[in-house]
């Protein structure tokens, strides 16, 4: 054991070499606040098919503060409809889901501007004095034979073109993984 | 069968070259399958490492650093958990099971692993397997330890031996904790893991044997003594990391929320199984500058092994001239040397695999006691077999090159010397 394992040489180097990178690119373990990703969680145990969505206001609405007119309080509350509508957001393959619950957070749900949900620290000096904004969901389905589900497509990147890529994790048969959804490859492959 | 009988012999007379094209090409097919071999086992053996952990917690930092000294015992911890948030966030009703890690002694280059009982019981590998002893039982006075497998084999101890620590992480470490010897009570059985390479006390084992140092130094002349030790309040003040099983997955991603946005510390928890994919993303990089390079060795010996089938065309004109004279078509000329092609690698991916089955016998506990990855034994897959078609197709693209070369020369020239 004098010589350190070579594997463990090789894992150092590259965890030095690209942990910055790989500190910013989780948004649920840092918080962060990316505009144009958004974070999808997915888990699966016995029949019960759990599903959290979490994105930045910007990519589904436009914009990130307080509706200062009509057509934003329009958009704020289409947003929640289109999360709502969950028979178009998620497919399920081959297998038979029902929703069993929902809960739909929208920013700015009363009017004061500086009552927000979810408020990010962010680096960027420019942006300090920006408030940042997400919109959250949560989805509990029932579905039958719910061990054979290999995959969850989305039309979410249809719906809200401002999302550009969703980092999505799953739990699913005891085993845990992660994988990007983009509007190339919107499903999530549990395997 | 003449077909081939005509090849046997002719490759056997010219056995010299043959041999070496063969060598050659055996030894990139063996670089090839042994390279994605072993990536293909090395994943695998990390993978198999944790198995019914819900969430690793620790103190805040990368999530690779911490699954890597929580779960690998590879690098070190930033900083600790206090013991209080530990109970607080055990005490969880969502929680399940938590083993909770204390890192930071050795010995003999094994690294020691503060623990309680939580840890035999709930802890699994591979499949769900369950840790189970191989002799003896888990701790339970304060000076007791469990060893694992390859340090049972490596430095020989047995039931009842007396081990002394050492105090951090160095081979030969001159700050032992040498008042205070722990006793081997149980042996675990080998589990092709990291757990096989490390020692298990108990929390308040550890705590004991750090009570009378100062900044890492013993205090001379101040031995506590087992009874003192027993009035002692050996709580531990804080511990590394700790696994965490939930009662039910659905809580995975709130209770990871929950642990991230704890007030009272910095802690990270992250889900173990996510944190893998994204080593297995970054390590991507490497592996296919690996598959590239043993492609490019692949490449150079089967282009070798066709150059030497192009320089043999010369002094087989005759040969040639012959097989026409006797009413061979220019086809089968052309067969001959891609089927000549063919046999030789055919032979050398043979020899490959011959080769890699035994080394990777023979290297399979060198690396388990060295870098604690257990290789399995070479094993013919899906993957395989795509990688000899390739390696088929490579040669006799490649052939084609002297087979062509020889199909043309089949057509103009004949029996009578020229030159």
């Amino acid at each position: 054991m004098l010589n350190k394992p070579l594997l463990m040489g090789w894992v150092w180097i590259l965890t030095a070499s690209s942990a910055p990178v790989l500190s910013s690119g989780n948004p649920v373990l840092q918080g962060a606040h990316v505009h144009g990703e958004a974070v999808l969680n997915v888990v699966q145990e016995g029949t019960t098919v759990y599903i959290e969505f979490e994105s930045p206001a910007i990519n589904l609405v436009g914009f990130e503060h307080a509706p200062i007119n009509p057509e934003q309080k329009a958009a704020l509350s289409n947003a929640r409809q289109i999360l709502a509508a969950t028979d178009r957001l998620f497919q399920f393959g081959a297998t038979q889901c029902l929703l069993e619950s929902k809960e739909i957070n929208v920013p700015y749900p009363g009017q004061p501007a500086h009552n927000h949900p979810h408020r990010h620290e962010h680096e960027s000096a420019q942006e300090a004095h920006h408030e940042h904004a997400d919109f959250q969901a949560n989805y509990t389905f029932q579905c039958e034979q719910a061990s054979d589900l290999r995959a969850i497509s989305t039309t979410l990147f249809s719906l809200f073109p401002g999302i550009q890529t969703i980092k999505a994790q799953w739990i699913s048969q005891g085993r845990q993984g992660s994988t990007s959804l983009t509007p190339s490859d919107a499903t999530l492959r549990l395997n | 069968m003449m077909f081939l009988n005509v090849i046997w012999h002719s490759l056997l007379n010219r056995k010299g070259t043959v041999l070496l094209a063969l060598i050659s090409v055996a030894i990139s097919i063996f670089v090839l399958l042994g390279v994605e071999h072993i990536r293909h086992q090395a994943k695998e053996s990390f993978n198999k490492t944790v198995s019914g952990v819900d969430l690793v917690v620790g103190a805040r930092t990368g999530q690779l650093n911490l699954l890597l000294y929580a779960v690998f015992r590879m690098g070190n911890a930033t900083n600790n958990i206090a013991w209080e948030s530990y109970r607080e966030l055990a005490a969880d009703p969502k929680v399940a099971w938590t083993i909770p890690i204390s890192l930071g002694d050795s010995h003999r280059g094994f690294r020691v692993v503060g623990t309680t009982q939580d840890y035999f019981t709930h802890f699994r590998f591979g499949q769900n397997t369950p840790l189970s002893f191989s002799q003896g039982q888990p701790f339970s006075q304060l000076f007791d330890v469990v060893i694992g497998a390859d340090l049972a084999k490596k430095l020989g101890y047995r039931l009842n031996d007396e081990i002394i620590l050492a105090h951090g992480l160095g081979q030969a470490s001159f700050s032992l904790h040498d008042d205070h010897p722990f006793k081997v009570v149980g042996i675990l059985r080998p589990t092709g893991t990291p757990v096989d390479q490390a020692l298990y006390v108990s929390l308040q084992g550890m705590e004991a044997i750090h009570l009378n140092w100062r900044n890492g130094v013993k205090i001379p002349a101040r031995k506590t003594s087992l009874d003192a030790l027993a009035e002692r309040d050996l709580t531990p003040k804080s511990i590394t990391a700790f696994l965490v099983g939930l009662k039910s997955k659905m809580t995975t991603f709130h209770v990871q929320r929950q642990i991230n946005t704890y007030s009272k510390e910095p802690l990270l928890a992250i889900l173990p199984g996510i944190a893998l994919t994204e080593l297995w993303q970054m390590m991507g990089v490497m592996e296919n500058t690996l598959r590239l390079i043993s492609l490019l060795v692949l490449f150079s010996s089967l282009l070798g092994l066709s150059v030497m089938l192009l320089s043999s065309l010369r002094e087989r004109r005759r040969e040639i001239a012959l097989f026409r004279a006797i009413g061979a078509s220019p086809f089968f000329v052309f067969m001959i040397i891609q089927t000549e092609a063919l046999l030789i690698t055919l032979t050398g991916v043979l020899v490959a695999m011959l080769a890699l089955t035994m080394s990777i016998q023979f290297a399979q506990s060198f690396l388990v006691e060295n870098y604690g990855v257990f290789i399995d034994s070479f094993a013919f897959n899906s993957e395989t077999l795509g990688i000899l078609s390739l390696i088929l197709a490579g040669t006799l693209l490649l052939g084609l090159i002297p087979a062509l070369s020889a199909y043309r020369m089949s057509l103009h020239y004949g029996l009578a010397t020229r030159s």
